[in-house]
């Protein structure tokens, strides 16, 4: 009869329970629970969402920065106006600190709960172009965007270097949306090549050279969009499209290869999907269909946060926290 | 897959955690109203949130007369705020 070690070269590791920081691949024996194991991947297929703490100042078009263990969350409309507001979250609950130095809605968001950056927005027909710098205290007003675009144009980086694209702008109408691309370095913004598909409040995700932008909607009378353009540094290209096109969702990724994409509408949904660079795969649903909510712009597939936003069909401060762990430890079985 | 219907209000953290996510079905729709898989764990989950329990009759007027709603809110917007807001609520059937 082959053994283990005559197949492999090496015996099987006794231990006395399961490891707490594993190598996918690992195969051992627990001897407290009599048991071989084997340590499989883990990521966005086995995540799941799960209700966090409400967000004091409910509002919708808002935006955010930071993960579901340490986020940011600032603006948004708040009837019967715009709100200034700004929390933050530390896992569990959110707290009040700085406000926006000016009130806004449907603007972006990106960065981190520490140093984030705060872009454009505003309402038809005035635009800002106005991007203000969070330091983890206070926000401070920085360069201006060269155009002024509201609708919640997508973005991507941090307070260093970041990108700024899509949305609407007030010339030559409100009604048409605008494929602008930006990028700033630290101190102004440049613009630099469009994208493919002009729209606004899709989902953007990522650093300034590694950028996904999936979804929006691009003129009135049309269905929400599929699309889903990569940003390499220079241009932006095509690449494969989302399995449910939306508009008003979420993204959260650390480059353009590992992002989430989440909720949206019409109708709301609360479907969720994770990108590996080449395809999307629909994994465990939010619970309450979202849309114009704030979004984590790092963590990816393993650690998302959808904050305020209208909910279930209604403004709400509800939060849903995704959590995917690494690695997911299987017991082998003979059957 | 059997469903129960009922209404609950999302108190926010733990209202339902990842382990009851994996444990059974469970949807938020519009009006409080929340589908929940129709097994014990779901029983659980609806005891614990202290859920009003609904037919499916009783949880689609919910769901319909709040998209309702919201629809007559959209229409009353101006043509730049529709843009604003994006495609038009529809109304869909509970599973």
């Amino acid at each position: 009869m082959a053994t283990y070690k005559g197949i492999q070269g090496f015996k099987i590791q006794s231990v006395d329970g399961d490891p707490d920081n594993p190598n996918v691949g690992d195969f051992y024996y627990n001897s407290k629970a009599g048991q071989f194991k084997v340590v499989r991947d883990g990521g966005a297929p086995i995540g799941s969402w799960a209700s966090g703490g409400t967000k004091n100042t409910i509002m919708n078009d808002g935006a955010g920065a930071g993960s579901n263990t340490a986020g940011l969350a600032f603006g948004g409309a708040a009837p019967p106006g715009t709100t200034a507001d700004t929390e933050t979250y530390n896992g569990t609950s959110w707290t009040e600190v700085n406000n926006l130095n000016a009130a806004r809605r449907s603007m972006s968001g990106t960065g981190s709960q520490t140093a984030a950056l705060c872009i454009a927005g505003g309402e038809a027909p005035n635009f800002t172009a106005a991007v203000e710098k969070w330091n983890g205290t206070s926000w401070t007003e920085v360069g201006d965007l060269n155009l002024a675009r509201g609708y919640a144009p997508g973005s991507s980086g941090t307070t260093t270097a970041a990108l700024c694209f899509g949305g609407a702008c007030d010339t030559p109408s409100p009604n048409v949306m605008t494929a602008l691309t930006e990028s700033w370095n630290g101190a102004s913004w440049t613009e630099v090549n469009d994208l493919n598909t002009a729209r606004k409040n899709g989902a953007g995700a990522g650093v300034q050279p590694s950028t996904l932008y999936a979804g929006g909607w691009s003129a009135p009378g049309t269905a929400a969009l599929d699309v889903n353009e990569l940003w390499n540094g220079t241009s932006w290209t095509e690449s494969s499209e989302l399995n449910t096109g939306r508009n008003g969702l979420g993204g959260t990724g650390d480059t353009n290869t590992s992002v989430l994409v989440f909720g949206g509408s019409p109708p709301e949904t609360n479907k969720t999907e994770s990108w590996n660079g080449t395809s999307w795969t629909e994994v465990a649903d939010l619970a309450a269909p979202s849309e114009d909510f704030a979004s984590s712009a790092t963590g990816g597939p393993t650690a998302a946060l959808r904050a305020s936003g209208n909910v279930s069909g209604a403004r709400s401060g509800a939060t849903e926290s995704w959590t995917a762990a690494t690695y997911q430890i299987k017991t082998v079985t003979t059957s | 897959m059997a469903y129960k219907y009922c209404t609950a209000t999302n108190w926010g953290k733990n209202f339902f955690t990842h382990e009851e996510r994996k444990n059974f079905y469970l949807r938020g729709h519009a009006g409080e109203v929340w589908v929940v898989g129709d097994n014990h764990h779901g029983d659980e989950w609806i005891g614990k949130v202290s859920g009003a329990i609904k037919s499916k009759d009783e949880a689609q007027a919910i769901v319909t007369g709040e998209i309702e709603a919201a629809q007559a809110a959209y229409d009353a917007l101006s043509a730049e705020e529709q843009v604003e807001r994006g495609p038009r609520p529809v109304k869909y059937n509970l599973p």
